[in-house]
């Protein structure tokens, strides 16, 4: 899996491209323990062809830390797969789940 | 006696008599040599009925040469095949009748007879010496020599020779039969290959090619041939037709059966007549065909709809059918007596359903009743080395037989065949237990599921990976080992086995698992998604690792598609 992180007016924007598992979900760990200012980010799941239960852990991670700063962990643009899976966890209930990153961050904001 | 007191006269008369002596003996050589001559193609034709009655007479000329006789005769018995012998030199001077009492006589004392006064044709009397030819502890004939009454009487020299040429006769006659008995012999096992090629002939070579459906098959006839026989059809219904008949006794007479039952039974097959119709029409032809032979067997039919699973089940006299549905296994036993042993017979069919992954096995009791050091093998050990878990028909089969072989002692006793059928089409994928492999699974998923709907491809992907994913952290605990996933689908339903051979064993707290809500624990979810997209989830710790068992009833388009044709 790639992941990319930029850091714009209204939040962070990142971007992940790839699994989301067992075997990539540590660099998605280490992102929210580099971005430890940070409290809005919009995640660009559009790339994103597979996550598991571990990658979902890893989105939870990340939104308590967030949610503890006051901010929040908004996910962009899911495929049909990767839908279906938070629908089956009920993540479609957890996480707020919009189309474009400026939806995301309630900004004119976009890659 | 001194030297001196032998006189010249004695010396003359002594030497006169071994002069004699030497001369009669070197005459018998002679002669023996010069019958010894003709006798042997002579013999090694006369055998075969295939002398003509010029050699006979060149023979028997001979032989009155040879001993300066005017008559001479040759008889042999009756032996199996061949019709008895009888020639006279020359043709035509003695009536077989006026030598038979002799002849009797020499066959029924075994000893040779000396002057006997045999008629002749021309009105004489002659006297006639006949000598027993004898092999081993039997009188197989008699070879005579006459002279005119008139004319001289026998001397001893003529009954050394005419012993000596009988035991070359004798001679003869043992190695012509032993060559005879290896030729019949050699005859004999070239035509009971060729029955054993034509048996094997009609045993199936190959796997039904059906869809949803697997069959392996062993057949081994514990000699050349045997009595077992199977068979397989699709028939005229769509349905898959198998036959196994097993007729009581083996080698021949029971290939010969077997080789009638068989055509019955694909005959029946192809006129779809239900299992139990069928069994009854075998038992009738058997009954009527048979009914001399005081000849039985035993026979299944097994009928299988391989596009729903429903299978119908008949059998008289068979083992027991072994089916496993669901991961239990269940035995079928007759319901009615081996065709052959009553006129009419009233079999009941069994019915029942197979889902992917279920199993049939179908054998005869040359499997289960292998001899080893503790008595029979037993069907409970045939059931107990497919190792209870989802393998493709040929690996199921390959255990089973193998066991069987290893387990035996002594030779096989008995004809073997074994068919195993599992429903559904069988996937495997073996994997290292490392987080980086896992991307095998999405693929198999789809190879599994190929005309499924993405749904629910994503979903059985998902319960596959997340499993795998558990096994590696909590089985293994990161230690290195291997992940085996055979998986089974029909039309209508999924079953996947996943065994690992780690040490540890899963505790209660990941088998029960935490039903998913939207709260924000983190972790555990991975039991919680396999148990939402599984109908059925079973654990099992075994001795040298644990193994998942999940169901999952398929609702996607090609099941709806299948359901709707049937």
């Amino acid at each position: 899996m790639e992941i990319r992180r930029r850091t714009l007016k209204h939040g962070t924007v990142i971007w992940l491209d790839g699994r989301l598992d067992a075997a990539t979900v540590q660099l998605l760990r280490d992102e929210w323990s580099t971005a430890e200012n940070e409290k809005h980010f919009a995640l660009d799941m559009s790339g994103v062809t597979f996550i598991d239960s571990l990658g979902l852990a890893a989105l939870v991670s990340g939104l308590k830390l967030a949610r503890q700063r006051g901010g929040d962990v908004v996910l962009v643009n899911p495929s049909d797969r990767v839908r279906t899976i938070l629908e089956l966890t009920v993540m479609d209930k957890v996480f707020r789940i919009v189309a474009t990153v400026s939806e995301a961050l309630g900004s004119s904001e976009n890659d | 006696m001194t030297e001196t007191d032998v006189s010249q006269a004695d010396v003359y008369r002594l030497r006169d008599h071994v002069q004699r002596l030497e001369s009669e003996l070197e005459e018998m050589t002679a002669a023996l040599a010069a019958t010894n001559d003709v006798l042997v193609p002579l013999l090694q034709a006369s055998i075969g009925n295939i002398v003509s009655e010029d050699d006979i007479v060149r023979f028997l000329k001979t032989i009155s040469s040879a001993v300066n006789a005017s008559f001479s005769a040759l008889y042999l018995a009756p032996q199996g095949e061949n019709e008895a012998l009888w020639q006279a030199f020359p043709a035509d001077v003695l009536d077989f009748h006026n030598v038979e009492p002799v002849l009797v006589e020499i066959l029924r004392q075994n000893r040779a007879q000396y002057d006997a006064r045999v008629p002749m044709h021309s009105g004489i009397t002659a006297r006639w010496m006949f000598a027993p030819i004898r092999v081993g502890q039997s009188t197989v004939g008699a070879i005579g020599v006459g002279i005119v009454l008139t004319e001289r009487e026998f001397r001893a020299s003529d009954a050394s020779a005419i012993t000596r040429i009988t035991e070359r006769v004798a001679d003869q006659l043992i190695r012509v039969m032993l060559q005879q008995s290896m030729a019949r012999e050699a005859h004999m096992a070239e035509q009971i290959r060729i029955a054993g090629e034509i048996q094997r002939s009609i045993q199936p070579i190959s796997a039904p090619d059906v869809p949803g459906l697997e069959l392996a098959s062993y057949w081994e006839p514990a000699y050349e041939v045997g009595g077992d026989a199977w068979g397989w059809t699709v028939r005229p219904d769509g349905r898959l037709g198998i036959f196994l008949v097993d007729v009581a006794g083996k080698g021949l007479p029971a290939a010969m059966a077997a080789f009638g039952l068989h055509t019955l039974l694909r005959g029946g097959m192809g006129l779809a007549l239900d299992a139990t119709s069928l069994l009854q029409t075998l038992n009738r032809t058997f009954y009527e065909s048979f009914t001399r032979t005081e000849m039985i067997a035993t026979a299944c039919v097994v009928i299988i709809d391989f596009r729903t699973g429903d299978v119908e089940v008949a059998s008289a006299g068979h083992t027991p059918l072994v089916v496993r549905l669901q991961g239990e296994w269940k035995q079928f036993p007759a319901s009615a007596p081996p065709v052959g042993a009553l006129q009419h017979i009233e079999p009941v069919a069994h019915q029942f359903a197979m889902l992917a992954g279920d199993s049939l096995l179908l054998y005869s009791d040359g499997i289960t009743e292998t001899v080893t050091d503790q008595g029979w093998w037993g069907t409970d050990n045939m059931i107990s080395v497919t190792d209870n878990v989802l393998s493709p028909a040929q690996t199921m089969m390959d255990r089973i037989v193998t066991a069987a072989h290893l387990a035996r002692v002594g030779p096989v006793s008995d004809d073997q065949t074994l068919i195993c059928v599992v429903f559904g089409q069988h996937e495997h994928l073996s994997l290292p237990a490392r987080f980086d492999v896992l991307g095998e699974v999405g693929p198999f998923a789809e190879k599994l599921l190929p005309e499924d709907d993405w749904l629910e491809v994503s979903q059985v992907h998902l319960a596959l990976h997340e499993l795998c994913t558990n096994i590696i952290q909590h089985a293994y605990a990161f230690e290195s080992g291997q992940i085996d996933i055979d998986a089974t689908r029909d039309a209508s339903s999924l079953l996947i086995e996943i065994r690992d051979w780690a040490s540890n064993r899963y505790d209660d707290s990941v088998i029960l698992h935490r039903p998913v809500s939207s709260d924000l624990q983190i972790g555990g979810w991975g039991m919680s998604i396999i148990h939402k997209v599984m109908d059925r989830v079973e654990y099992s710790r075994l001795p040298d690792g644990n193994m998942w068992r999940l169901f999952r009833r398929l609702q996607s388009t090609s099941s709806r598609k299948q359901e709707s044709r049937s």
